[in-house]
């Protein structure tokens, strides 16, 4: 009884999180859905999926802007936050540091986007590429450096010493040791930093002024402008990459928990 | 020399940013700076305090907030024993909905709870209504109902997750073995052995989360009532309106919450510190 119990649970929860994204793909393969036809969904229509491949599509622009930011974010908060945790982990004000790594990581994205806003105009960076790549990395650089911090330990620290001790320099010890030691938990801040800021919107329509349409701007432009069928395949443009990543991280993934700075 | 151009980076980065900002959103609504300053005033103060529904929009937030906690805490508390064992795959499929963003979530739970949404259409051929007008408003309603909804669905797997952590690395299995040695049954195995770890290992987490989801933008943006707004929506729609003397109140509101939030944090935070160093 209790075993039955316990699988119909699982069966009902893994419902509650597959069913979106098939229902949301499915949705995004027709047009024309009336009231009341539930699972009829109007008429079967591939057109948008077509306009993908269209150089001049909006959502293939979209889609490239996305994952050029997410990317270039993700990489430059990783690389400079594994360097800067290594500081930090060892350093006498490390709680104190921590405490600030939190403060815009906290804040809501969109109100520090309005707190940054007239400075961002100022130096010129409201409404474009970079401005809002700048806006991101102060939201996932600390976020990464507090995953790291939780990472670092004695071992580590004496591993890269003996590197030291062997006649190797700073930069081996991180190329030959430190950095293929740390290869998952790299992966996983990775996933992580990408993630933040492929989610970010308020962010990003803020300080990109609608000029910088990546794809959760355009999934609200959509749905705004009462067009849920482009929206669904912006929706499931936005899904892909994720996923595709949690594929390939899926031995590490139990252990991105472990340094969550959600601690 | 190279820690010392690290750490000021860190610094550059992460206060810098934060005090400039609240810094000129302080000047802004005492009316020193901006493109319609006229000295300092404490007008738009006392409209924020007084009467532009900021408390009523933070509280409501808030509120949002906790029961949004409340309700993945005990989802999450009741269904990670099921996940423990196994081959993991159970803990992957968790990752999923971690993998969606909450635009995404939100626009889903539109398509879903809507006037002329997936349930209102099988409430339709249930015989439960006979047109679209007759199903409940859900979606933009003042309790909020679809996005404590959203936020759940994004809540509770990574609560699943983090309780299955705590088990494990607080050896929940043995005490409960212990537990029960003395006599105790599930039941109080449950709520006075599991329930007390769980929480007090988490409560840091549940307070960071609370703040995150009463700052949260989109999913009220698109699921949230207009009266009360969350916070927000409510200081973005003030800073984007015509009117420039909405601006110092928009300016103001964003200062006292950032204010608060800080607040909240370091005071959590700093008990979490000392709590790993032992001193509590």
């Amino acid at each position: 009884m209790k075993v039955e119990f316990r699988n119909v649970s699982k069966v009902l929860i893994y419902s509650v999180i597959v069913f979106p994204i098939i229902w949301i793909f499915i949705f995004s393969l027709f047009t024309n859905w009336a009231f009341p036809s539930i699972f009829g969904f109007g008429e079967f229509n591939i057109n948008i999926w077509e306009r993908l491949l269209d150089s001049e599509s909006l959502l293939l622009s979209g889609l490239l802007l996305s994952l050029i930011i997410s990317l270039i974010t993700a990489i430059l908060s990783v690389s400079l936050g594994f360097a800067t945790s290594e500081v930090i982990y060892k350093s006498r004000y490390k709680n104190t540091l921590l405490l600030s790594a939190y403060f815009p990581y906290v804040l809501s994205p969109v109100v520090l986007a309005l707190l940054l806003q007239v400075y961002f105009v100022k130096a010129g960076l409201s409404g474009s590429l970079i401005g809002v790549i700048v806006a991101l990395f102060m939201i996932v650089y600390p976020y990464s450096v507090l995953f790291f911090v939780g990472y670092w330990n004695e071992n580590l620290i004496n591993m890269k010493q003996l590197v030291r001790t062997l006649g190797g320099n700073k930069f081996s010890a991180w190329t030959k040791v430190v950095i293929p030691v740390s290869k998952p938990v790299i992966s996983l801040c990775f996933f992580q930093c990408f993630i933040i800021a492929w989610f970010e919107f308020g962010l990003t329509n803020l300080l990109g002024v609608g000029k910088v349409k990546t794809l959760p701007v355009q999934i609200y432009m959509y749905i705004q402008e009462a067009n849920p069928y482009y929206a669904a395949v912006a929706s499931c443009l936005m899904i892909a990459p994720p996923l595709f990543l949690l594929f390939i991280n899926r031995r590490w993934m139990s252990e991105s928990i472990k340094f969550s700075p959600l601690r | 020399m190279k820690k010392k151009i690290l750490i000021s980076f860190f610094l550059v980065i992460t206060v810098v940013p934060v005090l400039a900002g609240l810094i000129y959103a302080f000047l802004y609504s005492l009316g020193i700076t901006g493109v319609i300053s006229k000295g300092l005033t404490f007008s738009y103060w006392k409209e924020i305090l007084y009467s532009s529904g900021f408390f009523l929009s933070l509280f409501y937030s808030l509120i949002i907030g906790a029961i949004t906690i409340f309700i993945s805490f005990f989802i999450a508390y009741f269904i990670y024993p099921f996940f423990i064992n196994g081959s993991g795959k159970g803990q992957l499929i968790m990752f999923i909905p971690l993998s969606i963003p909450p635009m995404v979530w939100a626009f889903y739970h539109y398509l879903m709870f809507s006037g002329a949404g997936f349930i209102s259409r099988l409430s339709y051929h249930l015989g439960l209504i006979s047109n679209p007008g007759e199903f409940p408003v859900l979606v933009n309603d003042n309790f909020g109902t679809i996005v404590i909804l959203t936020h759940v669905v994004m809540a509770f797997p990574f609560f699943t997750l983090y309780f299955i952590r705590i088990h494990n690395s607080e050896k929940i299995d043995r005490l409960t073995t212990l537990a029960k040695n003395f006599g105790a049954s599930d039941s109080e195995v449950s709520w006075r052995v599991r329930l007390p770890i769980i929480f007090l290992k988490s409560r840091v987490l549940l307070i960071l989360y609370l703040v995150f989801v009463a700052g949260s933008y989109e999913v009220p943006l698109l699921l949230g009532s207009q009266s009360p707004r969350m916070i927000t929506v409510f200081t973005l729609e003030k800073m984007q309106r015509f009117d420039l003397y909405d601006k110092p109140v928009a300016y103001g509101a964003a200062f006292l919450y950032a204010i608060v939030v800080l607040i909240i944090v370091l005071f959590s935070l700093k008990r979490s510190f000392r709590t790993d160093e032992g001193r509590v």
